[in-house]
């Protein structure tokens, strides 16, 4: 025997056998092959010769003559005869043929995926999806998604914040390819540094998410793919402008290093210098800004069983906003962005953002069972921020480090997996903020802390019945500043038959606050800060229970969805933030009566006609917090109802497959209590609550080739502006003193857009993988 | 409730319009599938859809616009046979080499021709 395998290298065949993932219609993407353990490989004449391929796919069989013709089979595969030509290494694809019914593959893939089969309530957003929004930045992302809101922050940053669940952003947990995503203090600024056109699928998790990836989640979880070495096409070129002035460029390429390594480069740049005050109140609709980032991912593909991602993205964005007189078109970018250090007789805001991100994944499979494997996470950034609002000055500098060692495997067999595994988290914060509360009197805060939270978890997912399937997971994490955090996470699906599925999740959550990077608005006015009579620096603790049923039907023979579901966010404790109790203060304190938010969301899909899609949408929220002062104890900035329809058309195919594709997206966005100005003289208050308003966006793909599209749209198509949104500046018939927009000056109460109905343009081109 | 009156009106409008039948097409693989489907994409069908194991096309369409004699004669003329009209040679021999469903065709050809993973 010894002998025979001291010379069979050069006897043996070696090969892989594998089958593409899934038939994924989207031409953009390239089909992802994953391997076959288990399968059959044999030479058609000789039975004896029978090999079984290893855990990733690999066999070795003893070489016969030219000619000759091996059959690879798999149970739910098609069979495949190949011809041996003198190779000594062969990839055999097989087709999946005889599905098994519990492995069937969807074929055709509509925008948003609804899986009944996970216990967690994922939506997912595919390519198809993403493109609807033409824009821009994931901030923007969600304007056609009927499940996360998005509204502006202040009425000149033109920063938008999304809210989930009825909260804000800030207590969704978003990542990147699944490491750490927006959070400490670009909380709120990171999700516009997340360019539209480099994100491959981005699903969203209401409700507690799992236990693995840390303490942060209370509402949900976002996680954003973005285009990776294997995902993304060899080139992909966007261009985009719109009637504000902003020119964006996109580019994302692949390039295949060696038969293990590939890497993508993604760019993006923006640059808007154009001065827009169509309301004429002089200030600035839209900042002027110029944003670079860069990503360069690395992907490692051993041959058994080592994976690897690494990843370094580096951004800078500066950006410039305020009154129009503060800026004049003269000077250049530079001198525009000297004037973060002094401030200007007429308002101005200027932002500058440096980060610097790494990151670093690697698994490994066993062998001998591919249910077994080690990953290890870690991501490491560095992230600072400073800026001059009015005569406001802010600097932050925010290090974070998180490791992550996770053990996946199961109990006996695979009705019973788990995932466990250590992790340690460093976050430093440094931040000096200084406020000019008058000529003689300024203020200044230090605030510094350093957070060290080693941290253990555990995940456990049964799946011994097709129609239920529980995940249970638990952490623990202690926290050098606070009481050891305890996180409960529970998932169950149960499947009450073939189409309809019930989901059951509950899970508690903790986030430590930042609040003056998470109340980024608040700095677009006079507002001092104020820290309550319980100032303490304690974490956010809340707990999200909700439920979710999700039902596939047909209608008029084609297929629809309805999915209803309820969440609702008790906080143990929350960093109170209140605007009501003077119109020149934000007061922050730790809560002391209860704070709440509940949420129902219905949502009906169907594919009326094979060229239309319908989708349908209702939310509601009812969000409370007890203040000191009593009433009004709504949530501001929260709209109880929300409603949403959205119709896509794409007509067929031509020779080239070429299509042109439409979508419009009409919301209507209800109430909104705006906190209260009473206080103020009466040129200077605002109603109490905001009207409710309509919404229309449209958008005209073209696409030449699958290679080649370009788009127009517009956005709030009905030209809605929200009426009057800066306190204190003058909108033609109200001549503000200056010492009167010291006192009441204040663009953060806004509920509506600014810029009224905006056309845009843009391009998109490529070199597509060859099929 | 609300689903029960969606499916009580898609159930009371069929009763005439339209209708839903099952056949027998030919066919290998997943590139069979979207020419199938893509031949009977024309006004009057409201779905098709062709499954590859069982070789069934299901066809929901509207009997007024056009009758199951004309949907099936969409089916062969892209190509693949039905069990009631088979296709010509000259459309057939115009198949995918992978797609020869008469000469035992199977997508394992599919390797000759750059479908390999990289």
């Amino acid at each position: 025997m010894c002998s025979v395998s001291s010379w069979a290298q050069f006897s043996e065949l070696r090969g892989k056998v594998l089958t593409q993932e899934t038939a994924n219609p989207d031409v953009n993407s390239e089909p992802v092959y994953i391997s076959l353990p288990g399968a059959y490989v044999r030479w058609a004449h000789d039975a004896s010769s029978t090999t079984v391929t290893d855990g990733f796919g690999f066999f070795k069989i003893s070489k016969a003559s030219v000619g000759d013709t091996l059959m690879a089979s798999m149970l739910g595969y098609e069979t495949v005869g190949w011809v041996f030509n003198g190779e000594s290494y062969v990839d055999i694809p097989l087709e999946s043929g005889i599905s098994l019914d519990a492995a069937e593959v969807i074929e055709q893939r509509s925008a948003v995926e609804l899986s009944l089969l996970s216990p967690l309530d994922v939506q997912s957003l595919n390519r198809k999806e993403l493109v609807k929004a033409a824009c821009c930045n994931l901030s923007e992302a969600f304007e056609t998604n009927a499940s996360v809101d998005a509204s502006f922050t202040d009425a000149v940053t033109g920063t938008r914040q999304i809210r989930m669940l009825g909260l804000d952003g800030k207590y969704s947990q978003i990542q990147v390819d699944n490491l750490p995503g927006p959070r400490g203090l670009s909380t709120v600024k990171g999700l516009t540094f997340i360019p539209g056109d480099w994100v491959n699928e981005i699903h969203i998790s209401k409700g507690a998410g799992t236990a693995t990836q840390g303490y942060e989640s209370i509402t949900g979880q976002i996680n954003v793919a973005l285009k990776s070495p294997e995902t993304a096409d060899p080139l992909h070129v966007n261009l985009y402008v719109n009637g504000a002035g902003r020119l964006e460029y996109n580019q994302v390429s692949r390039h295949d290093v060696s038969r293990r390594w590939s890497t993508a480069v993604l760019l993006h740049a923006l640059v808007n210098e154009q001065i827009n005050d169509r309301n004429a109140d002089g200030f600035l609709d839209t900042p002027m800004q110029r944003n670079y980032i860069a990503r360069n991912e690395w992907k490692f593909k051993g041959d058994r069983g080592v994976r690897g991602e690494y990843a370094i993205t580096a951004l800078q964005t500066e950006a410039a906003a305020g009154k129009t007189g503060a800026f004049s078109t003269e000077s250049g970018w530079t001198d525009l962005m000297g004037l973060i250090n002094q401030s200007t007789d007429d308002w101005s805001a200027i932002t500058q953002v440096d980060r610097l991100e790494l990151t670093a994944k690697t698994g490994f499979v066993f062998p001998d069972a591919e249910w077994r494997n080690i990953g290890t996470q870690f991501s490491f950034y560095d992230h600072q921020h400073a800026q001059r609002f009015g005569a406001s000055t802010y600097e932050g500098h925010e290090r974070f480090f998180r490791g992550n060692v996770l053990y996946a495997g199961i109990i006996g067999n695979t009705n019973h997996s788990f995932t466990s595994g250590v992790s340690f988290l460093y976050n430093s914060f440094d931040e000096d903020a200084q406020f000019q509360i008058n000529d003689s009197l300024s203020l200044a805060y230090s605030p510094e802390r350093v957070e060290r939270v080693p941290g253990a978890f555990v995940e456990y997912t049964w799946k011994g019945n097709e129609r239920l399937s529980v995940i249970a997971g638990l952490r623990y994490d202690h926290h050098n500043m606070f009481d050891p955090f305890i996180s409960p996470r529970l998932h169950a699906r149960w499947s009450l038959t073939e189409n309809i599925s019930w989901k059951v999740a509950a899970g508690r959550g903790y986030r430590t606050q930042n609040p003056f990077m998470e109340q980024l608005g608040t700095w677009a006015s006079q507002r001092n800060w104020y820290w309550g009579y319980d100032s303490r620096v304690l974490p956010e603790i809340a707990t999200n229970v909700g439920t979710n049923l999700t039902s596939k039907f047909r209608l008029n023979y084609r297929e629809a969805t309805l999915t209803l579901d309820a969440y609702s966010t008790r906080f143990q404790n929350k960093l109170v933030v209140d605007l009501d109790q003077a119109t020149d203060a934000i007061h922050l304190y730790n809560l002391s009566g209860q704070s709440f938010a509940n949420t129902a969301q219905a949502e009906f899909n169907w594919d009326i006609h094979r060229r239309f899609d319908l989708r349908l949408a209702y939310r509601w929220v009812n969000a409370h917090t007890d203040r000191i002062e009593g009433s009004p104890t709504e949530d501001p900035f929260v709209s109880k109802h929300r409603g949403f329809s959205q119709l896509s058309y794409a007509s067929k195919l031509d020779e080239k497959e070429g299509q042109w594709r439409t979508d419009v997206t009409s919301q209507w966005i209800g109430a909104q209590r705006l906190p209260l100005t009473l206080s103020n003289p009466e040129a200077f208050q605002r109603e109490q609550t905001a009207p409710d308003f309509f919404q229309l966006n449209a958008q005209v793909t073209r696409q030449f080739t699958p290679e080649f599209s370009i788009y127009v749209g517009v956005e709030n198509a009905l030209n809605y502006k929200q009426d009057r949104p800066i306190i204190g500046a003058d909108y033609g018939d109200n001549p503000v003193a200056q010492e009167d927009f010291n006192q009441f000056f204040d663009a953060s109460l806004v509920y509506g857009p600014i810029f009224g109905r905006m056309i845009y343009g843009g391009l998109r081109w490529g070199i597509l993988s060859a099929k | 409730m609300l689903l029960s009156v969606f499916l009580g009106v898609g159930i009371i409008s069929q009763a005439q319009k339209k209708a839903e039948i099952e056949f027998e097409v030919s066919g290998v693989c997943g590139m069979c599938e979207d020419r199938i489907e893509k031949a009977l994409d024309v006004p009057g069908i409201i779905s098709a859809e062709w499954d590859k194991k069982n070789k069934k096309a299901t066809v929901a369409f509207k009997p007024k616009v056009l009758t199951e004699a004309q949907i099936h004669q969409l089916v062969a003329d892209a190509g693949h046979d039905t069990d009631k009209i088979k296709a010509t040679d000259e459309v057939y021999n115009n198949l995918h080499g992978c797609c020869k469903y008469r000469d035992g065709g199977s997508c394992a050809g599919e390797n000759d021709h750059d479908h390999s993973p990289k």
